[in-house]
């Protein structure tokens, strides 16, 4: 597909019918939590559209993120780079190496200057003049720079660009920065996780291409429609933390019958991502369905708040939306619930 | 090792499953409705972004039944469509084409939008008919089967 194709005549062009359009369109909508009514509105916005450039640019990570993305159900990885997306330059999935790479990546950055959409994943290092981890002899710090000059929007796929992440874990040495504390004239969108939901990567990437603008975010420049709301909130064992019907141990009565997880250190409370409902491996599970409670990846200095296995230690109370009585009801329940539990804690570590 | 068997997981499940968002729902459908009968207004409401569980959908399915019109869309995978025994409310299921469901909507409509034909395959369909035309024999008295030059 050339660039200056819309999506609907590079579709046709491929033999995917105007119906399969509209058809991938509800499922789009559907997951984005629009209403489905909008999917009409979505279909000839997303015919009209035109694919962005996308550079995408790696820096401190692990490529949990990247390996989360090539496992979108929906849309599929190769749905978007292939359709509707061109992804310009990506280190781990394209096939050019070494100068080569930096040339198409100068080239792309040229050609849609103001226009092109900058992913990063992964921490900049900031530490000793950004020395610590470098590509192609630049910085990761003055790579960044330059490149968000050109750049429509910034994408921060994963916690170490929204957050700083792992790498800016205590005692940070590198002086990791999320991308936030580096660019500061530039729209961003932080999409946290660790990895991100694949889902919610590509629909955030869909939804920018569709509407041509950045969606409403929350305080932490994450997007709503995906990180509205607590784990907590929507986790299907809601109801026995509301009942005070708590697992004490993995491998206790409570844990077999499936009770909240808050004793044994869920940070579902004051966790805000789309786990509990869009899932993970094609919606087949997250880890509270497992038995293990939410670690809090998708929250700033998740890896600095103290034991994953803590009751937290603070009420739960939702600074932005007001708990209805039967939850406050529940939360004195688990609060008390969490002294206790931290108290037996502190015992049995001190009998070991 | 001992064997996943000895791991006692006990499954604990709720009365009948019910949690009252179904008959909610059709409460909710009851108004469209309306608004269909009198305004002429469509709606949709998409089953996934729902919290229902699988006994409120199958109390969904037996109440709003079965009507007259059954139709399979083989478009990117399967796309299944019915209108149920009250005209006017359509199921409409997507599926990918590996079998999964990506979308599952009720629409309150006289004819959901994946069953009309979009304008634009109607242009395309018109050339092409055409095209086809010319490769036919000319009809007995005519020298060509080309629309335009008729």
């Amino acid at each position: 597909m050339n660039d200056d194709q819309t999506l609907e005549q590079a579709l046709l062009r491929q033999g995917v019918s105007r119906r399969a359009f509209l058809k991938y369109c509800a499922a789009l909508a559907s997951l984005m939590a629009m209403p489905a009514s909008a999917a009409p509105a979505l279909a000839e916005g997303l015919a009209k559209a035109r694919r962005p450039a996308v550079i995408w640019l790696s820096f401190q990570e692990c490529t949990g993120c990247t390996e989360s993305l090539t496992r979108s159900f929906y849309p599929t990885l190769e749905t978007l780079i292939f359709n509707m997306l061109s992804l310009d330059y990506h280190e781990t999935l394209m096939a050019a190496a070494g100068f080569q790479a930096e040339a198409a990546r100068e080239a792309a950055m040229a050609r849609n200057h103001g226009k092109y959409l900058l992913v990063v994943d992964g921490s900049v290092s900031t530490g000793l003049d950004g020395s610590y981890s470098t590509v192609a002899g630049h910085a990761n710090v003055d790579t960044l720079k330059r490149a968000a000059q050109g750049a429509a929007a910034i994408v921060a796929v994963g916690t170490c660009s929204s957050f700083g992440g792992i790498p800016k874990a205590n005692p940070n040495p590198t002086a990791a920065r999320p991308v936030s504390d580096i660019v500061h004239d530039k729209p961003i969108i932080n999409i946290s996780g660790c990895p991100p939901i694949p889902e919610v990567i590509t629909g955030v990437l869909a939804q920018y291409l569709t509407f041509g603008a950045i969606p409403e975010l929350d305080e932490h420049r994450r997007p709503r429609i995906f990180y509205g709301n607590t784990i907590h909130d929507r986790c299907y064992r809601r109801p026995f933390y509301d009942q005070g019907k708590f697992a004490k141990t993995f491998d206790d009565e409570g844990a077999r019958n499936g009770w909240c997880l808050y004793e044994l250190g869920c940070k579902g409370p004051t966790t805000y991502n789309a786990c509990a409902t869009v899932k993970w491996n094609e919606a087949t599970s997250f880890p509270i369905q497992s038995g293990h409670g939410c670690l809090g990846c998708s929250e700033p200095d998740f890896w600095d708040k103290g034991s994953f296995y803590k009751p937290l230690s603070t009420p739960t109370w939702s600074d932005r939306a007001p708990l209805a009585a039967g939850a406050v009801g529940g939360l004195a329940l688990g609060v008390a619930a969490a002294a206790v539990a931290r108290h037996r804690q502190k015992r049995i570590t001190e009998e070991q | 090792m001992s064997g996943l068997a000895d791991i006692g997981v006990r499954i604990v499940a709720a009365q009948d499953g019910l949690s009252g968002n179904g008959h909610a729902l059709i409460h909710e459908l009851d108004k469209r409705l309306e608004r269909l009968a009198e305004q002429g207004a469509t709606d949709a409401i998409d089953l996934r972004g729902l919290p229902l569980s699988a006994a409120d959908l199958q109390m969904l399915e037996d109440f709003l039944g079965v009507g007259e019109i059954e139709a399979r869309i083989d478009a990117l995978g399967l796309t299944r469509v019915y209108e149920t025994a009250y005209a006017g409310i359509w199921r409409v299921t997507y599926y990918s084409e590996d079998g999964k469901v990506v979308a599952d909507v009720l629409e309150v409509t006289r004819q959901p939008g994946i069953i009309t034909t979009p304008p634009g395959d109607v242009a395309d369909a018109c050339g092409r008919l055409r095209e086809a035309l010319g490769d036919l024999p000319p009809l007995p008295g005519r020298s060509t089967n080309n629309c335009e030059a008729s």
